[in-house]
């Protein structure tokens, strides 16, 4: 079997799918190099584990000082943080009779159904067949040509405030597809379901585009109205 | 203020992978709540713990480049954790194995060091670490299982495992 060890272990210790899963821990049983690979990752593993350390118990007091003294007393400039605690300590001590007004800061945002932003900006991009910004892409478009795809524009931009790359492509019947390149991994759709045959891929369908978004080395986003011709430009592209 | 303060241990064990005397990682923490209280304003974070990690990421480097400029060297790897007076035969021998894991955690590449700090003890997602530091996620994966291997051959004959053979 040609395969890389080293690759799918360390997928496999970071939490493959569970079908992917399955289907390495069927191999991992024959494999001697990839078993190897995995017992000497998970000792690995076990021993960074016990160096975790709990936060001292001071901590947490001087952050609280130093935040409600920042908020009291914004000033600007490079701020004296644990050498000058004592100051800050005295002045929190000074305002403690005083009713100190800090925002309410931060709190987490309840899940949402909703595509995450960068997705539904795609989703928007690909409908509108607008491009995230006019800058002249530094790579060059990949070949879609062995499936009719021709190259229609290609921007460097922002979509919701991701750094992408994105090409456009038609077929001369007008099929259209859009290839969403980004350095960042593209947040997983809630509503997603797993590619089959594959480790990481996932797909949704928004809106009626299909998008399917596959985590190599860079992340990669694929849409179009055409379900099949998404899935063939993913597996032209070794995406999928 | 309290929701963020649930994040202190994460935010302190990662200042110590970054600075390794406690007291420059104390100092870092703070920077990274102060800077995170100053950019609150500006931005919504639906991921308070990778926000404030990418924070403290910045923080530490910025810590690591002061360091970098002085001439004097404070410090030349991490402090050691010495058993203390109360402590049992055991936990002090616990100890002193901790200290050698967190010393061999040093003698890695910064990246593979970061990556194992952010997944195997601040509990990140690949994907979050990729996010935090920027790189792609295969980089990340990559790193992380690069590094823990490094980790087990350098420790080779300390904590020996007794599971016995069967997968994750």
């Amino acid at each position: 079997m040609n395969h890389d060890p080293e690759q799918l272990a360390a997928a496999y210790l970071s939490g493959m799918r569970s079908r992917a899963c399955r289907r390495f821990e069927d191999h991992l049983l024959a494999c001697e190099p990839c078993w190897q690979e995995v017992s000497l990752a998970r000792r690995g593993r076990q021993l960074a584990e016990t160096a975790r350390d709990a936060a001292p118990a001071q901590l947490r007091e001087d952050i609280r000082a130093a935040v409600t003294a920042a908020a009291t007393n914004p000033a600007p400039g490079p701020r004296p943080l644990r050498r000058s605690l004592a100051a800050v300590a005295i002045a929190v001590a000074v305002l403690a009779g005083t009713a100190v007004s800090v925002r309410p800061w931060p709190y987490s945002r309840p899940a949402s159904a909703a595509p995450p932003a960068v997705i539904a900006a795609a989703v928007t991009s690909y409908r509108d067949g607008s491009l995230p910004g006019t800058a002249v892409p530094a790579e060059p478009a990949p070949n879609l040509t062995p499936l009719h795809l021709r190259l229609a524009g290609a921007a460097a931009g922002r979509l919701d405030g991701v750094a992408v790359t994105m090409f456009a492509y038609s077929t001369p019947s007008g099929a259209r597809l859009t290839l969403v390149r980004s350095s960042q991994p593209f947040p997983e759709a809630t509503q997603a379901r797993e590619l089959a045959g594959t480790d990481d891929a996932w797909t949704v369908r928004s809106g009626g585009v299909t998008v399917i978004c596959a985590q190599g080395t860079h992340a990669m986003l694929l849409l179009g109205t055409d379900a099949a011709l998404v899935r063939q430009a993913g597996a032209l592209l070794n995406a999928i | 203020m309290r929701a963020t303060l649930r994040h202190a241990d994460l935010l302190h064990t990662l200042a110590l992978r970054l600075a390794p005397h406690p007291a420059d990682a104390a100092d870092i923490v703070q920077e990274t709540y102060l800077r995170a209280y100053a950019a609150w304003a500006r931005r919504r974070p639906d991921d308070v713990g990778a926000w404030l990690a990418t924070i403290c990421l910045n923080a530490g480097r910025d810590e690591l480049r002061r360091h970098a400029r002085r001439s004097v060297v404070f410090y030349d790897g991490p402090v050691p954790d010495l058993p203390g007076r109360a402590d049992t035969a055991e936990a002090a021998l616990e100890r002193l194995g901790t200290s050698r894991v967190k010393a061999a955690l040093w003698g890695l590449p910064e990246s593979q060091r970061i990556a194992i700090t952010l997944m195997d003890l601040c509990g990140f997602t690949a994907a979050q670490a990729a996010a935090i530091t920027g790189a792609p996620r295969g980089t990340i994966l990559a790193r992380v299982h690069r590094g823990r291997k490094a980790l087990a051959l350098s420790l080779r004959d300390e904590h020996r495992p007794a599971s016995p053979r069967a997968p994750r």
